[in-house]
């Protein structure tokens, strides 16, 4: 540009400090874009002086465009009037490149037409000065943009801080599950083969389950879903795979494992947190099972035999932590060879269509059946169940998923 | 969801519609405070409106319920529908707090 457009100081005004107690600016990557050597110099002698001190400098657009994308730079002060590559031509390459989109570009420039800036703006830039071009407005400006892009950097660094950590605290959550080989002494020993689906929502979630050994002919096994989504529902989860660990093996009767369990919750959760839960034992020997709910989705069981067909069983209780001293039922099924206990969390019955409509215990109930007349297998339902589940849900789950097929094989 | 009051003497009904979910977590807790600041003599809440009902808003009816025990105003959820009436009922509401279909 012509050296009549220079920098004019403004010796009355303070200069724009770089250092403030939250922020330190004095090292944030500044790019000084213009054809004129006498400007890049005024650009960089008043920026110096207001303590900036990492300033590198480019003659036109298209080496700019090759330094930018070998090091990124924080805020580009930029001419649009240059050779070889214009302003906005540079504008248009830098902000649809996605790695350099979000560099604030600074335009400085004789050129202030309505449809200079107009264009000026259209192309990416995020804000413009007009020559001559007065120091403490370039400085109040760089200031403010660079103030921007670190706040940004931060919060940036930060979301994918929380994304990282919700991702381990979901595997971790999920290791927590009986692992394979859990279920395949249990299914050698006896004979009660444990099928498992387990869809986590786009957030951290509150469902749970668990299957365990309680003694040579008995296991115990649950599914729970704590009220709420994110990292306290977790939590919860981890709370009560905790305390199963320690106490499950005292109790034989489910009823009385929810009440203890219950007033455990009652002491450690907030008022409006609750989990919803059932817990069960199979004794194999007597061919038997007894569960203890409290607010879960219906649990649907089949009996052995040709005559076997899925049925619904009563799931009512009050949720565990609501109120303390709560008694809980005890239901008890035949569950001898090729009895089956189908448990799901209410993610899969609550899962809605296109036109928004849940999908329903009945539905639910139709396809196991269906599933289940064609083949006769565990695998067959827990598959095709899961697979109508996904025809409802293409985009993110909503809620965890966890479904449990529990069969006597004998 | 939707909230409407309609106060009729020193008696309130929340008369309530949409889906109630975690998302009407600062709308109800507006009303759990209304409830606990209140002189009224019965509060109702309407849900004949309510289309679904998640964890979350069972555990916010909760809190109203044990808002309006403390200030001992009478309390009732009335007309729960489909989803949500299922939900109240495995959930064994009816034997802590008074449930009128």
């Amino acid at each position: 540009m012509h050296s009549t457009n220079l920098i004019s100081p403004s010796a009355q005004l303070p200069s724009t400090k770089v250092v403030s107690e939250t922020q330190d600016l004095s090292d944030c990557a500044i790019l000084v874009v213009d054809d004129s050597l006498l400007i890049r110099q005024m650009i960089s002698a008043c920026l110096k002086s207001a303590g900036f001190t990492n300033i590198t400098f480019a003659e036109n657009g298209k080496i700019a465009l090759d330094a930018i994308t070998r090091k990124h730079p924080d805020i580009i002060i930029l001419d649009l009037e240059m050779p070889i590559m214009n302003g906005f031509e540079f504008c248009k390459q830098a902000t649809s490149n996605p790695d350099t989109r979000s560099i604030p570009i600074l335009i400085q420039s004789g050129k202030d037409t309505r449809e200079d800036i107009i264009r000026a703006y259209d192309l990416g830039a995020v804000d413009m000065i007009r020559k001559p071009i007065r120091d403490y407005e370039l400085l109040a400006r760089v200031r403010v943009h660079l103030e921007n892009r670190v706040l940004l950097q931060k919060l940036t660094d930060y979301s994918s801080r929380v994304s990282q950590e919700l991702a381990a605290a979901r595997d971790i959550q999920q290791a927590i599950c009986p692992t394979a080989e859990t279920l395949e002494n249990i299914k050698a020993n006896l004979g009660l083969e444990i099928l498992w689906h387990y869809e986590p929502s786009s957030e951290l979630g509150g469902d749970i389950w668990g299957v365990d050994k309680i003694s040579e002919n008995k296991i115990g096994f649950f599914i729970a879903d704590f009220s709420g989504h994110g990292v306290a529902s977790a939590l919860n989860t981890f709370r009560l795979h905790s305390w199963l660990s320690e106490f499950q093996k005292e109790f034989n009767d489910p009823a009385a494992l929810m009440e203890k369990l219950n007033n455990f919750l009652c002491e450690n959760l907030p008022a409006e947190v609750y989990a919803t839960m059932l817990y069960g034992q199979v004794n194999t020997e007597k061919g038997l099972l007894t569960y203890s709910a409290a607010g879960t989705p219906s649990p649907i069981s089949c009996g052995s035999g040709p005559n076997g067909k899925f049925t619904f069983r009563p799931s009512k209780g009050l949720p565990l932590g609501f109120r303390k001293d709560w008694k809980y039922e005890n239901r008890t099924l035949k569950f001898d060879k090729g009895s089956r206990l189908f448990l799901y969390s209410d993610a899969l019955v609550e899962a809605t269509d296109q036109n928004g409509d849940m999908w329903g215990e009945q539905n639910l109930i139709k396809e196991i059946r269906s599933a289940y007349g064609d083949q006769q297998c565990s695998s067959a339902i827990l598959r095709h169940v899961v697979g109508e589940f996904g025809k409802r849900n293409t985009d993110a789950v909503p809620d965890d998923l966890t479904i449990l097929v529990l069969t006597n094989e004998g | 969801m939707k909230s409407n009051l309609i106060e009729n003497g020193q008696q309130r009904t929340y008369m309530l519609s949409e889906g109630f979910s975690f998302a009407d977590n600062t709308l109800f807790r507006t009303i759990i405070d209304e409830i606990s600041s209140s002189d009224c003599s019965g509060v109702d809440l309407d849900m004949r409106g309510v289309t679904s009902i998640d964890s979350a808003g069972l555990g916010m009816l909760m809190l109203a319920f044990e808002a309006a025990s403390k200030a001992q105003i009478p309390f009732r959820i009335m007309r729960p529908q489909g989803q949500v009436n299922k939900l109240l009922e495995v959930s064994d509401f009816a034997k802590i707090m008074r449930i009128e279909s």
